[in-house]
């Protein structure tokens, strides 16, 4: 046994045989550890990071792609600068905000009004909570390209309900209601997520603690309120993070229902980005921009990526 | 891997009757020693190349060679096109364009000039069969003939006979002025029906109907230094006017049109007046789709006569450029652009706007031929014109949507152009 | 006393609200099927025919015209590679993050990060990238693309399950002369076995519902399902019999799937956003 070479450790001492052998297992371990992430790591670096470092290499070039040679054309910071300076891109980043943060609100509300209730005892309850699922899973595309028959404006089926109940018409893809038209086809197809977090958050309430309250002659709404809501925050806040962000780059069924139109009413980021890479060709800029996108989405993210992995590494 | 053929259009029944009689270039003289390869052809949707899509099968029988045709929609095309040129996929052995692309494109393409030589059993090429003028806005870049006249365009007015007459108008007397186009569309609005089919979507149809205002009130694209004068006088002018006189004489729901739309609106009678390119004017004569066969007049737009057309050319990276080469110079020749004119696609050869059977069953063929031959004006005379195309559109779109003022989207386009335009070194 | 009857008299009336709420929430759905399923006449006039002869008019012209059986086979097989591909790249790397003591801050980092990036801003260069290697429009290039779009969920959710596994069961095997690998393979994956099965799902349906990037990297050969609905335009407005049924071929493979395995997506939704 060592003296005081090591501090606090009441392990054997240094020069013992189990102590050196747990070392070189340790260290075995890691290295297999590593094969174990070899593959994972590959995959990730070929598909992430070097076309991200491709496309950052080009950012700085005025590389359009018909121009034939544009790429050894060095632009500096002047793609970068155009960008930030653009009202065409502010006006995205407006859109894609204000689009992300009311379908996360609504969805949200909308989703733990259905969790409370999904959460009640009655007949057929996982029938309607698998039923319930399909918005979520339909592709997006296909979303896209359908509601724009609902959103008909002469034969379209929502404009008959509201007129069958004598309320007027409404131009759901017009210069006013485009934005608030692809809101609601997202709410649609995002609340089931939300409903399912929220109702796992349920789940895991303590019976007793509702009972108690109840005993104490709580009312439903001071059990929700005082109870339930605190309760449900995390879980709320995780589905609305990874909502956010998965928002942010929501593509497929704005494309295919509005084209980020009329005029630049529906263009979100990604919208901006497609259209300046795969009609305009500009890759230089293209590139910018998608650079200041991952910075943004990176800046807004970051809360919840810590909080990730306090919570993971805590858990070892 | 699985093969998909996309879709193609069959056209109704009366092309097919009036294929009859005229046969395709001499079957039994074409090479075979290319047979068992495929051509992969990138095609549009509009019914203005259906003729040419059903005359293939012909083809395949006299040579051997199959064809494989992607249809796209004419908004699409430049898209798919560049991105496959540019890559070097090689997606497409043979590609339609149309001559505002031809500059950015020409690199990519082969030189067509030597079929006759590097393809024997080739049919003639007969350049002298085309209106010099158009050969050369259709097919010559940088020196080389990278694409043939496929389908000859020209712009024209047409009006709706029945609906001018309904409306107390002369049905014989085509509109001499955009103004006249508006007041008289506004007394033929009305109860279901409207005055223009406007395309006010953000496509190439509605920078077509910019421009040809733009032109009319005196635009003239370029100054002496090269700057664009896209929100001048002229330009400011064309844009309240499409956006405030045309869309309000449009049907609802045109902020996405694009060419079929247009089409569909004027061929069902639900708008009076339209712009229309002959590729569309077979629609426009078959009873099974048009409700105003013989009841259409039609005229050079007031203002001049925009040259559209349509071109095919043969990627130089093809894996089959003689199969290829064969073709192109098969669909061009002088006996199948006669059938496939028969059968709707407005053709680009002199020989074809003469022939006495076509212009009885085409009466506009002579029209077209001495707007060809005439007074048309191009499109801006840049590389990259269809990046400004694209500017029109969008700026024209959001005008006619009420996005922003037509004085908005003037400066907005002048000042997107300008920036354009610097940024490519045209000036400093 | 009654309360049984109240009870029941209850869950009944839950029972109906739920129906009316389903009802209503998924009438776009059930609009879509209607679509697919009858003509167009019946589609767009109002008011909605409720009664109709069914039309399978848009399935056929999809098979002969369009030639839909052969997206779908590329749908097919690009999921089911990408599926199994993540969980034997997934797998491993979530075991060493959740059994393996290892340095693995910046892995996990850098999976976090990965997440983050929105697919909008790396499919330009890798379109680049593909098409100067030529692998445009094959299989490969978007089952690799897959892969890693879907690699840092399923590495998420594998390790949240992975960690439910104590670290006991590991110890003992190793301590028993097993090598990592034996224990990964013999012991350890049976005991997830519903996890794998929970993420394989998640990764199926992402995949199978990709859009952006088959549409910017596939063309006549590898085209995937969701890019046959994108054609439906021609001079006499939108067919949507084609589109409807084009819809419903698309989406009732996943719809069943999830309602199939509603079991596991339930499980691993929950796993992966709530156990953090």
């Amino acid at each position: 046994m060592s003296s005081g070479i090591l501090k606090s450790h009441p392990a054997p001492s240094l020069a013992s045989a189990p102590f050196l052998r747990a070392r070189r297992r340790r260290a075995q371990q890691q290295r297999q550890a590593f094969w174990f992430i070899l593959p994972a790591l590959i995959v990730l670096l070929f598909v992430y990071a070097g076309p991200m470092l491709y496309a950052l290499q080009a950012s700085f070039t005025h590389w359009v792609l018909t121009d034939i040679g544009s790429e050894n054309d060095p632009a500096g910071l002047s793609n970068y600068t155009d960008v930030l300076q653009s009202r065409d891109f502010w006006s995205a980043v407006r859109v894609t905000v204000t689009y992300a943060l009311s379908s996360i609100a609504c969805g949200l509300t909308l989703g733990t009004a259905f969790a409370l209730l999904l959460n009640l005892d009655f007949f057929w309850r996982s029938f309607f909570r698998s039923v319930m699922m399909i918005p979520m899973v339909i592709t997006p595309a296909v979303i896209g390209i359908f509601w724009k028959l609902l959103y008909e404006q002469e034969g379209g089926v929502f404009n008959y309900f509201l007129t069958s109940l004598g309320l007027p018409p409404v131009a759901w893809l017009d210069l006013d209601h485009s934005l608030l038209s692809i809101i609601i086809m997202d709410v649609w197809q995002t609340t089931p997520f939300f409903m399912l977090v929220i109702l796992a958050g349920l789940q895991a309430i303590d019976e007793n603690e509702i009972d108690a309250a109840r005993v104490d002659g709580a009312s439903g709404f001071q059990l929700f309120r005082y109870i339930l809501l605190p309760h449900l925050l995390p879980y709320m806040l995780i589905a609305a993070a990874f909502r956010s962000i998965a928002a942010m780059g929501d593509f497929d069924k704005i494309w295919l229902l509005t084209a980020g139109g009329p005029g630049d009413r529906t263009t979100t980021i990604t919208i901006f980005t497609y259209k300046t890479g795969f009609f305009a060709f500009d890759i230089g800029r293209t590139a910018a921009i998608a650079w200041i996108f991952v910075v943004i989405m990176l800046v807004i993210s970051a809360p919840l990526m810590r909080h990730l992995f306090k919570t993971s590494i805590a858990e070892r | 891997m699985a093969k998909i053929g996309r879709r193609s259009f069959i056209l109704g029944t009366a092309g097919l009757a009036g294929l009859s009689g005229l046969r395709a270039y001499a079957a039994d003289t074409l090479p075979r020693r290319y047979a068992g390869t495929t051509l992969n052809i990138l095609s549009r949707s509009s019914p203005s190349v259906d003729a040419t899509i059903k005359a293939g099968p012909q083809f395949t029988e006299a040579t051997g060679i199959n064809l494989q045709y992607t249809r796209i929609a004419p908004g699409d095309q430049y898209q798919k096109m560049i991105l496959d040129l540019t890559s070097g996929a090689h997606s497409f052995d043979v590609t339609l364009f149309v001559y505002q692309w031809k500059y950015e494109i020409a690199p990519y393409l082969a030189d067509l000039a030597t079929i006759e030589k590097d393809v024997p059993g080739a049919p003639p090429l007969a350049l002298d069969d085309y209106p010099q003028r158009l050969l050369d806005i259709y097919g010559r870049a940088n020196d080389k003939l990278i694409g043939l006249p496929l389908i000859g365009d020209v712009s024209f007015m047409l009006w709706n006979k029945d609906a001018y007459q309904a409306s107390g108008l002369d049905p014989e007397k085509g509109p001499s002025s955009w103004e006249e186009i508006a007041e008289r569309g506004r007394k033929m609005t009305g109860g279901g029906k409207y005055g223009y089919a406007l395309p006010a979507g953000k496509a190439i149809q509605c920078a077509v109907t910019w421009i040809l205002l733009y032109h009319g009130f005196g635009g003239r694209y370029l100054d002496a230094g090269n700057h664009p004068e896209l929100g001048d006088e002229a330009g400011l002018k064309a844009m309240r006017f499409i956006a405030g006189d045309l869309e309000s004489i449009a049907p609802p729901g045109n902020l996405t049109w694009d060419y079929n739309e247009m089409l569909g609106s004027f061929l069902t009678g639900q708008s009076a007046q339209g712009l229309m390119w002959p590729g569309g004017f077979a629609s426009l004569y078959d009873p099974a789709k048009s409700a105003v066969v013989g009841r259409f007049g039609m005229a050079p737009p007031p203002g001049g006569s925009l040259l559209g057309g349509t071109s095919i050319g043969v990627n130089a990276k093809s894996t089959q450029p003689e199969a290829a080469r064969l073709y192109v110079s098969w669909l061009c020749s002088r006996e199948t652009v006669r059938e496939t004119a028969m059968g709707g696609t407005s053709p680009a050869r002199l020989s074809a706007l003469d022939d006495p059977t076509l212009i009885a069953k085409y009466p506009h063929f002579p029209g077209v031929k001495t707007a060809m031959l005439g007074e048309t004006f191009g499109y801006i005379p840049i590389r990259e014109s269809e990046q400004i195309h694209m500017m029109i559109y969008d700026e024209a779109n959001a005008a006619c949507a009420k996005a922003k003022t037509p004085e908005q989207a003037a400066a907005d386009l002048q000042s997107k152009a300008n920036e354009f335009m610097r940024r490519r070194g045209y000036f400093k | 006393m009654g309360s049984p009857n109240r009870k029941l008299i209850v869950k009944t009336l839950l029972s109906g609200a739920w129906l009316l709420i389903a009802s209503v929430y998924l009438f776009p759905y059930v609009w879509m099927v209607l679509t697919g399923i009858r003509r167009p006449v019946d589609t767009l006039t109002m008011p909605p025919r409720f009664i109709f002869t069914p039309s399978f008019e848009g399935f056929t012209a999809l098979l002969r015209e369009v030639k839909f059986q052969g997206y779908l086979l590329n749908s097919i097989v690009v999921a089911t590679a990408v599926t199994l591909i993540v969980a034997a790249i997934a797998g491993p790397a979530a075991y060493a993050l959740a059994q393996l003591r290892m340095r693995g801050r910046l892995f996990l980092a850098s999976i976090l990060v990965a997440r983050m990036v929105p697919g909008i801003a790396i499919v330009i260069p890798i379109y680049l990238a593909a098409s100067r290697l030529g692998l445009l429009d094959t299989y490969g290039v978007l089952i690799a693309i897959y892969t890693a779009f879907n690699l840092p969920f399923a590495i998420w959710l594998l390790r949240g399950f992975f960690g439910e596994v104590p670290g006991e069961v590991r110890e003992a095997a190793i301590i028993d002369g097993a090598s990592e690998v034996q224990v990964f393979v013999r012991i350890v994956l049976p005991l997830v076995s519903t996890g794998f099965v929970a993420t394989g799902v998640f990764v199926f349906i992402a995949a199978w519902n990709e859009f952006l990037f088959a549409l910017a990297l596939t063309n006549a050969h590898s085209a995937t399902a969701p890019l046959a609905i994108i054609g439906f335009r021609n001079e006499y407005g939108v067919q949507w019999a084609e589109i409807g049924a084009a819809a419903l071929l698309i989406s009732s493979p996943v719809v069943l799937f999830a309602v199939i395995m509603q079991k596991y997506l339930v499980r691993g939704l929950t796993m992966g956003s709530v156990k953090g």
